[in-house]
């Protein structure tokens, strides 16, 4: 087997089949997969430990809780202000939704819906329509959009910088979507380079494979993967703390 | 390796789709018990503190009004005393002045006594100086004078005598 193919079959969706009918294609793959488990536990698990009175459900409620407080109070207020606290849920689901993604990578078998441009760009998707639906809800359509060139900037700028600000608008979205995905995925690829090195040298000798790259390869595996626990968190807040950051702009401009 | 950098338009549609219905299915089954426990925590918090705080005010009201009337007790306290020893020392000097006015008064009364008393004895030695005079006077001039008178002098004068007048007067 090829590093390629290797990487292909661990990086890469599987689509199992696809629905289609009426110019619909539906696929049905193993991201959708996980997709679908991060909404079960979102949907199933999450809503029975908050409602739960058990003590031994109440450890988790209370990082559900500790979590939520510091979107709300961290993500939401410094970049909505105090009245629109009432965005809180959206980046909860958001921030939840990205982090099981991401984790569900550490599972065997399971793989890193997160991992494909197609989820991320989905993500980024619904951050653009929230920052332009927070933005005409806030400021009204005429508003919004002439309030889009930031204030002080000369008027005969305005015709170079109304589209560059438009632009930036699409670019902001995007980046976040390149940004979570390429940073799921990196981690991954290295993972899997260091697993190869063990079956590079192994070729080249034996015991050079076993008995010196395979403990270092392990060794540097271990690290990539507890700094992919914390980038699997760290994205996640990323992703919800800069749709904040976008969102709160287009609400207030400046 | 395209297919990792080529959206799969199917699966952003699922993604959009499952995060849509996930934000409003969370929004109400997750968040909102979540948030309305924590705010329901957080606003009996500040109850506590804002009672807790009263609390604190109404001892410290009370203890300054407390402080407050010891200081006006002492300061009364002091005034009586200083008021009474005043009035002591007061009623002292009336009670020494009003004895040593009634001691003159009975010196004086008892100077007069003696005075009247001396004035009495010198009038009375006086009277008896001048009956030894006369009997004196009398007995010298017996041989001259009547005897009857003489007699009739002595036997007053034994009358006198008898009587205690002479006597007494002397």
């Amino acid at each position: 087997m090829e590093l390629k193919e290797i990487l292909e079959h661990h990086i890469i969706d599987h689509i199992y089949f696809r629905l289609s009918s009426a110019g619909i294609n539906l696929p049905v793959s193993k991201h959708l997969m996980m997709i679908a488990l991060t909404a079960f536990i979102l949907a199933v698990i999450f809503p029975v430990i908050i409602r739960s009175k058990s003590s031994v459900l109440r450890p988790f409620r209370s990082m559900i809780e500790i979590i939520t407080l510091f979107i709300r109070d961290e993500i939401v207020i410094p970049n909505l202000g105090e009245s629109n606290k009432g965005y809180t849920p959206y980046f909860a689901t958001l921030f939840f939704f990205i982090l099981i993604m991401n984790l569900l990578g550490f599972v065997p078998f399971a793989a890193t819906a997160t991992g494909n441009i197609a989820v991320t760009l989905a993500l980024a998707l619904t951050s653009f329509v929230l920052i332009n639906f927070a933005g005409i809800r806030h400021q009204g359509f005429v508003k919004y959009f002439s309030h889009m060139v930031p204030s002080g900037v000369p008027v005969w700028l305005y015709p170079v910088m109304f589209p560059i600000e438009l632009i930036g608008l699409f670019t902001k979205s995007f980046a976040l979507a390149i940004r979570l995905f390429a940073n799921m995925i990196a981690g991954h690829i290295v993972i899997l380079v260091f697993i190869s090195f063990i079956f590079i040298f192994g070729s080249i000798n034996l015991y050079l494979g076993l008995f010196v790259t395979a403990p270092v390869s392990v060794l540097l595996v271990l690290f990539i993967s507890l700094l992919e626990l914390f980038v699997a968190f760290l994205q996640a807040y990323v992703f919800a703390f800069l749709t904040a950051i976008f969102t709160g702009a287009a609400m207030h401009p400046h | 390796m395209e297919a990792l950098i080529k959206p799969e338009t199917g699966l952003i549609f699922w993604t959009v789709f499952i995060f849509a219905i996930l934000v409003f299915f969370l929004s109400k089954t997750a968040w909102k018990p979540l948030l309305d426990a924590v705010n329901a925590r957080e606003e009996r918090i500040k109850q506590d503190l804002e009672s807790a705080k009263k609390a604190r005010d109404e001892a410290e009201a009370a203890k300054v009004e407390i402080e407050r009337k010891l200081s006006e007790l002492s300061a009364e306290i002091s005034l009586r005393l200083e008021k009474s020893s005043r009035e002591a020392a007061i009623e002292r000097d009336r009670i020494l002045e009003k004895a040593s006015e009634q001691a003159s008064i009975l010196l004086e009364n008892a100077r007069k006594e003696i005075e009247a008393q001396r004035a009495q004895a010198e009038i009375q030695l006086e009277k008896k100086v001048m009956d030894i005079a006369l009997l004196v006077s009398q007995k010298a001039l017996g041989a001259v004078v009547d005897r009857k008178i003489d007699a009739q002098l002595s036997q007053q004068l034994a009358k006198e005598l008898a009587s205690g007048k002479i006597k007494k007067a002397g």
